[in-house]
């Protein structure tokens, strides 16, 4: 696979002849020596604080290169007076073996003072109609924000990037707000889930081997840092829903969060103050046990006498992101899990 | 495999279930396809972490092999062949440190030397489930089959299973394929056995199930209502190469079309499956094969066509005819193109003709499969300048420019009613960016998962002989009659076009 490149730096245009310009644009690409095909598979709305802009234009070509999309980069600075500025430019790849190239569109977006209000419907009109919108939301700007409520509205794909595992679970609680404020049609998932989908992996692999699933009691947790993490609870959340455990108390043990559940099973999480590997200990009721254990670049697995390794994939954000815009549907585990982690956070934050 | 639903971890992950741990013991590890496909598909899976961290790979020679230089081939190979599978010297290292050799024979119709070299990686923590790849000659498929048999190496206990991956082809006939696949059914369960087509393996194939499941759209007219016929081609631009000898014993309708065309043949034809479990999908390719019309060797004038290729030129370069090509007996009546016409003799394709064809030294390199739609009942633009219409055609391109594009009638612009065909087109390349992973990552992928959708079950091979068998018989049998010939650079023979005629059906220009 060949790189992406930018056919010319972008150019700023008159935000009414967005489209115009783009159509000029791609009469000068088309004009090149080598064919082009103009691709777009669905509209990708990236929507960040001003600061956070370079950051977020990096991602764009490589985006580009797994999706081809009508990629539209907003950025919003609400402190300054209001202005809209616009610049349109296309990133190309070239197909292996062939002279054609693969073109998709980007168009930049500044919208400051309280035109950032009215960006959800300059985004809705240079949106293809016919093709799904995914909105990818910025840790820079906060989740209770109007144009984020617009734009989830009409939006096939919400991703939002609100915290990450190591985070104190309560930053959850306004991520889980949004979660149950959008339309049913609306998917959203947090690139939190994605990054877990590692960790999820590696216990799946382990139950794979590890046949005494049915006779797991307890589940304890070691998390890195003082405090239970976001990662710790949504994780904890998704084990209790996977085994369909149901809660009858959440208490403090301590620093410890304790979950009970119908049955005699329990779910404990164990901040170890930075100290311990992060992971997970598996208890059963014949007094066996098994342990995940994440290291640098691979989880070790371990039931009984057998140990083995998994591999660790990639959690930076352009590889979450890029995983995250191939799936569309609803993660039923998500929902379950969110649903559960929900339920136990108040109890955990009165505590 | 460890069942799925026992582990509530798994659920709604299934798309994600890792490889199991195994060691890959590759015969014929020096040959072509395992340094062309086999390796760089490997560390495209390593590189993308859907191997198990602990997966070796163990070549097995019949001479002596220096470990550390078959390594350094390995990878020089893969960098000239696949440039991104080997990304830098350090995954270099970490793939060539999986890769192990051992020499044996099998003298004494046994792989004692190889069981110990297993025992060995074992017992230093290597895994105990074994994928063996057979990448050999046919001929040797038999007593290598039966000497791991006689070192118990077919055995799969609790803790561990044990697989074979056969690659094509499977016989050279339908009495070669039953003996073929009994002498495997000697040693193996048809559950451990994985026969390799590629083919099966590639995007576009796969996607056959889910355009057809997928969409609402298709599935209706998926039958003798709507469909007028099918059209299977893969054309090759390519000649014989360096594989003359095998071509010479092979020719186009046993290497390209009992296997590779047959199967795709029976993706698009079969009926819809209950589930998208492995045996319900190789049942229901079963029965398609079942009901394709038999016919006789009197038969074969009407439905068959072969030819050799003569000099010509294919993309502006002139080469030599078959016959004059290096390897190839200058009496050869191998066929390099062969073009068939079936029937399906069930209620979904009462009347509708499956052509299919194949050949070396076509003008270009192309594999599709053409659903042609029948023409509309009435032509209701009779009184205006529309003097014809053109069918609709879904066509699915497997290689190159894999994707799929509908082809139907739109008015041109303009105040006079003038129609022209145009195409709607869908390509992976650019509606989905990212690599295409190749046919053999997806299978030997497949096989260490222990899923054996995209491979060919044995009654599905044995129909495949089945059907040209009658073909092969009466090739054989007219051995003073001219073979035709078509010119290199060319579609293939007339005869082919006289094939379709019968219908006023006509082969696609690709």
């Amino acid at each position: 696979m060949n790189g992406v490149a930018q056919v010319a730096p972008p150019q700023e245009v008159d935000v009414a002849k967005i489209e115009q310009e783009l159509e000029l644009l791609w009469r000068e690409v088309e004009s090149a020596d080598h064919p082009v095909t103009r691709a777009t598979a669905f509209n990708l709305v990236l929507v960040c604080q001003r600061g956070a802009e370079a950051e977020t234009r990096e991602l764009v070509p490589e985006l580009a290169l797994v999706h081809p999309t009508r990629t539209m980069l907003v950025s919003l600075d609400e402190s300054i007076p209001a202005a809209q500025r616009a610049w349109v430019t296309a990133h190309c790849r070239k197909l292996e073996g062939e002279q054609r190239q693969i073109c998709s569109e980007a168009i930049i977006l500044e919208m400051d003072g309280d035109s950032a209000l009215r960006a959800a419907s300059l985004i809705h009109s240079l949106s293809l109609g016919s093709l799904a919108t995914a909105v990818v939301w910025h840790p820079s700007l906060p989740l209770a924000h109007p144009l984020l409520a617009n734009l989830s509205r009409s939006a096939d794909r919400v991703i939002t990037c609100a915290t990450d595992h190591l985070a104190p679970a309560s930053t959850l609680k306004p991520w889980f707000e949004l979660y149950e404020s959008v339309p049913q049609e609306c998917v959203v998932t947090d690139l939190l889930w994605a990054e877990l989908s590692g960790w999820r992996g590696a216990i799946a692999e382990l139950f794979d081997k590890c046949t005494t699933v049915t006779r797991l009691s307890e589940v304890r947790i070691h998390s890195t840092g003082d405090k239970l993490t976001c990662g710790a609870l949504l994780c904890g959340a998704w084990i209790a829903s996977s085994m369909e455990w149901q809660t009858t108390s959440v208490a403090l043990h301590g620093r410890r969060p304790v979950i009970e559940f119908a049955g005699e099973h329990r779910l404990v999480f164990s901040p170890d103050g930075g100290s311990a590997p992060a992971g997970m200990e598996f208890l059963f009721s014949d007094g066996t046990t098994a342990a995940v254990l994440r290291d640098r670049d691979h989880f070790t697995l371990t039931c009984g006498p057998h140990t083995h390794a998994a591999h660790v994939r990639d959690v930076d954000m352009l590889s979450l992101l890029a995983h995250e815009l191939h799936a569309w549907g609803r993660d039923p585990r998500l929902d379950k899990s969110v649903r559960l982690a929900h339920d136990w956070l108040p109890e955990l934050l009165f505590s | 495999m460890s069942d799925s639903t026992a582990n509530p971890f798994r659920s709604g992950m299934l798309m994600e279930h890792p490889a199991d741990p195994c060691v890959l013991i590759i015969f014929g590890g020096t040959g072509d396809l395992a340094q062309r496909k086999l390796f760089p598909s490997l560390a495209h899976l390593v590189r993308e972490g859907r191997l198990s961290e602990q997966t070796q790979f163990l070549c097995v020679s019949r001479k002596p092999l220096d470990e550390h230089g078959f390594r350094a081939e390995v990878i020089a190979n893969a960098r000239q062949l696949a440039p991104d599978s080997i990304p830098d010297e350090t995954f270099a290292q970490k793939f060539s440190a999986r890769i192990f050799t051992v020499t044996d024979a099998g003298e004494g119709g046994r792989f004692d030397r190889l069981k110990t070299r297993l025992t060995e990686l074992a017992s230093s923590g290597g895994p105990r489930n074994h994928l063996i790849y057979l990448s050999i000659p046919p001929t040797g498929y038999a007593p290598t089959i039966a000497a791991l048999g006689a070192v118990g190496l077919s055995a799969s206990d609790a803790g561990a299973w044990s697989r074979i991956i056969i690659e094509k082809p499977f016989g050279r006939d339908y009495a070669s394929a039953e003996a073929l696949n009994s002498a495997a059914a000697a040693v193996f369960k048809e559950e451990q056995i994985y026969r390799i087509d590629h083919y099966l393996g590639k995007e576009t194939v796969q996607n056959i199930l889910v355009l057809r499941l997928a969409n609402t759209l298709f599935e209706p007219i998926w039958n003798h209502h709507y469909v007028d016929h099918v059209a299977i081609t893969a054309a090759e631009a390519l000649g014989v190469e360096e594989r003359a000898q095998y071509y010479e014993e092979s020719g186009a309708l046993r290497d390209m079309i009992q296997n590779h065309l047959m199967q795709i043949l029976a993706m698009i034809a079969m009926e819809r499956p209950a589930s998208l479990a492995a045996e319900a999908i190789r049942d229901e390719k079963r029965k398609v094969l079942e009901s394709v019309r038999p016919f006789t060797e009197q038969d074969v004038p009407n439905i068959a066509v072969r030819a050799q290729y003569a000099a010509g030129a294919v993309a502006g370069k002139a080469v030599p005819g078959y016959l004059e090509e290096q390897g190839v007996k200058p009496n050869s009546r191998t066929e390099t193109y062969a073009a068939l016409k079936l029937h399906i003799d069930n209620w979904r394709w009462s009347g509708v003709p499956f052509y299919l064809r194949t050949g070396k030294r076509m003008p270009k390199r192309v594999t599709e499969v053409a659903i042609v739609f029948r023409k509309v009942p009435h032509m209701v633009f009779a009184q205006s300048p529309v003097d014809r219409l053109e069918q609709n055609v879904l066509a699915i391109r497997i290689q190159p420019n894999e994707g799929i594009s509908l082809k139907f009638e739109a008015k041109l612009p303009g105040h006079a009613l003038h129609v022209r065909p145009v195409e709607m087109d869908f390509r992976y390349g650019s509606s989905f960016g990212g690599r295409l992973s190749d046919a053999y990552e997806r299978l030997l992928l497949d096989a260490m998962i222990g899923d054996q959708t995209l491979f060919a079950r044995r009654d599905s091979v044995e129909e495949g002989w089945r059907i040209v068998q009658p073909v092969l018989n009466a090739w054989a049998h007219d051995a003073n009659d001219a073979l035709p010939q078509y010119v290199a650079g060319s579609w293939g023979p007339s005869e082919a076009d006289v094939l379709l005629a019968a219908r006023n059906h006509r082969w696609r220009k690709l």
